[in-house]
């Protein structure tokens, strides 16, 4: 199956679940019908109901919605989709009101009727969920924390809205219509469970242990992990894994791109960059440290990319998955043209830069450094890659290279406007992002 | 892969939905009332034939337990309250408009609030819901003699009165208490 027919065939199963669910309410035996306000705000809120409920099969690292979009790609999906919902079920109580002012009163989340009190807290947690997540920097939440409450607040929706669906709900007043939709959110639920529980317990199968920390310029480790007691893990160049260190169970667990060749399966690197946190403490993992990965996941590939040729263009140490992939080309003998486009600060913060030299000679790699504070003497590009140093530097040729793009946000956001500026074509420019939450 | 494909696909998601909502608004309203699937036999009280009660009764079972068993417990009241004078418009009208205020009750004054069901249940589901109240927990045995169950007609005959919340314990028995 293509990746179109692939993108095509999830939102239509997207939607489709949600509007089978509009149309059973709609099957006989219904309720008396009421002015169209009324139904209206009782449509929308069965719609964000099951949208709620969806986003938790968006989270579930499918492999298939994973390679087909890119898990940045569904993570930001089921953030943007989330305020559709947020917004559908808070025009519920407000179409009521408008359309009957009296009703003000339900919107006391101690009203004496629980059928009201569950859904004003429903309503309630929604929201704050949703303010954890846009403030959650400001609010100085760790991810861990944050994670936390993600996930109560999120079933503490579910199961709230289903409480006042079963005591307050019209349209549930048959067994099958309450039971299709208590099915939805089950299946919602469970995956929950799948993703935290019976995922960690299929990785505790599969163990690596930490065999090597090497510094790299830049603040930059390179993790390197052997498989204990299995044959490692295939993975294509670019993707990344979820790490998770001393417990497959831990909460905490990061993304991080693979950084080693795609083709050595016997030992597994990522470049981690000291940032946070966690990152803060990679330099001193003991070696022999049991690790899990849960991967791998995404999209962002050369190997689903097929094309004559490449252009990498990396921002810090959105190198990682980049240098993977020269790695990999490397690995194959792929001769197929490669230009690495590389912003940095410093030039002695340039991670990879004498491998990278090394890789010249197996590939046909032409590179271009670009420094925001170069040092003296230096006679190469400086400043941020933009469209004046793309006219100057990407290939003019006759056939279409695919572009790859890795970096912080306002870099890709920077460097796709300028590729947009150089008459680059969206369908060939791909990007990771990670700064998801 | 292009640009802002999740964008897009939040764009595409948002409208389909917002316009699937606002066609279920438009069909389900008053005016239309369109259903899916044709009519077949809907459980409810066709007279008062007894002979049919156990389909009403278990119908009315089901939509008891879903609604109403979170807030009541077995109403053994019912019998006395319907025999007294207007207690069986009473419990229409309650059931109908709901009620809110003040009250004698068990010998002292005490605030009464139910939340109206009149957009909630159609005729033939009230109906149910006022005979399961009338002859379940015991309370067939206290009916007086020769009661007649309600109907769907009566329902819907009691829905023009569309009493105020507030009035409706206006219209509660005296029963002695």
């Amino acid at each position: 199956m293509g990746i179109r027919t692939v993108h095509r065939s999830l939102v239509v199963a997207y939607l489709g679940v949600i509007l089978i669910t509009l149309i059973a309410m709609m099957w006989r035996p219904t309720p008396p019908a009421r002015p169209f306000l009324v139904e209206l705000s009782l449509a929308l809120a069965f719609v964000g109901l099951v949208q709620l409920a969806l986003q938790f099969v968006l989270i579930a690292r499918f492999e298939r919605l994973s390679v087909s979009y890119g898990v940045d790609v569904i993570l930001r999906f089921h953030r943007y989709v989330a305020m559709i919902a947020l917004l559908f079920i808070v025009a519920h109580p407000i179409i009521l009101v408008l359309h009957e002012p009296a009703m003000a009163a339900l919107l006391n989340p101690l009203y004496n009727d629980w059928g009201v009190r569950t859904a004003n807290w429903a309503i309630y947690a929604l929201i704050l969920l949703v303010l954890l997540s846009v403030l959650r920097k400001q609010l100085r939440l760790s991810y861990e924390a944050w994670r936390i409450s993600h996930t109560l607040l999120g079933v503490a929706t579910i199961v709230l809205s289903h409480v006042h669906v079963h005591i307050s709900g019209r349209y549930t007043n048959v067994l099958w219509k309450e039971l299709l939709l208590i099915a939805i959110s089950t299946v919602a639920v469970a995956l929950l469970v799948y993703v935290r529980l019976v995922r960690p317990a299929q990785l505790r199968r599969r163990p690596y242990l930490v065999s090597e920390v090497r510094p790299e310029r830049g603040s930059v480790w390179s993790l390197a992990l052997r498989p204990e007691g299995h044959g490692g893990m295939r993975f294509l160049p670019g993707q990344f894994g979820y790490l998770k260190l001393g417990s497959p169970y831990t909460i905490h667990e990061h993304p991080f791109s693979f950084s080693s060749s795609a083709e050595h399966t016997g030992q597994i690197e990522f470049a981690i960059k000291e940032l946070g946190d966690f990152t803060d403490r990679i330099g001193s993992v003991p070696i022999g440290t049991v690790a899990f990965i849960d991967g791998p996941h995404g999209a962002f590939s050369t190997d689903l990319s097929q094309a004559p040729g490449y252009v990498l263009i990396a921002g810090g140490v959105g190198i990682a998955p980049l240098i993977s992939m020269l790695r990999t080309l490397a690995d194959r003998g792929d001769r197929r043209p490669v230009q690495l486009i590389y912003g940095e600060k410093r030039w002695e913060d340039v991670a990879f830069r004498d491998e990278i030299e090394e890789l010249k000679e197996r590939l046909s790699l032409d590179v271009v450094y670009t420094l925001d504070d170069p040092p003296e003497g230096w006679d190469g590009e400086t400043g941020y890659v933009d469209a004046g140093l793309l006219r100057r530097h990407l290939p003019q040729e006759g056939f279409e290279r695919n572009y790859f793009i890795c970096g912080p946000n306002p870099m890709i956001d920077a460097v796709e406007a300028a590729l947009a500026a150089n008459d680059v074509p969206a369908r060939l420019v791909h990007a990771e992002r990670f700064d998801l939450v | 892969m292009a640009r802002n494909v999740e964008r897009n696909l939040t764009y595409l998601a948002g409208a389909v939905l917002l316009i699937a909502a606002l066609g279920f608004g438009l069909l389900r309203s008053e005016g239309f009332g369109v259903s899916v699937a044709r009519e077949g036999a809907q459980p409810g009280v066709a007279g008062n034939e007894l002979t049919e009660r156990y389909t009403w009764f278990a119908h009315a079972d089901s939509i008891w337990e879903a609604r109403c068993a979170g807030c009541h417990e077995e109403l053994t009241y019912i019998p006395e309250l319907f025999a007294a004078a207007g207690g069986r418009q009473y419990l229409v009208d309650v059931m109908l408009f709901g009620a809110l205020g003040e009250t004698f009750l068990y010998g002292e004054m005490q605030s009464l609030r139910h939340r109206p069901f009149a957009d909630q249940f159609d005729d033939e589901d009230m109906a149910a819901l006022l005979n399961l109240m009338l002859v379940a927990w015991g309370n067939e045995q206290a009916l007086p003699e020769g009661t007649q169950l309600y109907t769907a007609a009566e329902v819907a005959a009691a829905r023009p009165r569309d009493i105020p919340q507030e009035e409706v314990l206006d219209g509660r028995p005296e029963m002695g208490q």
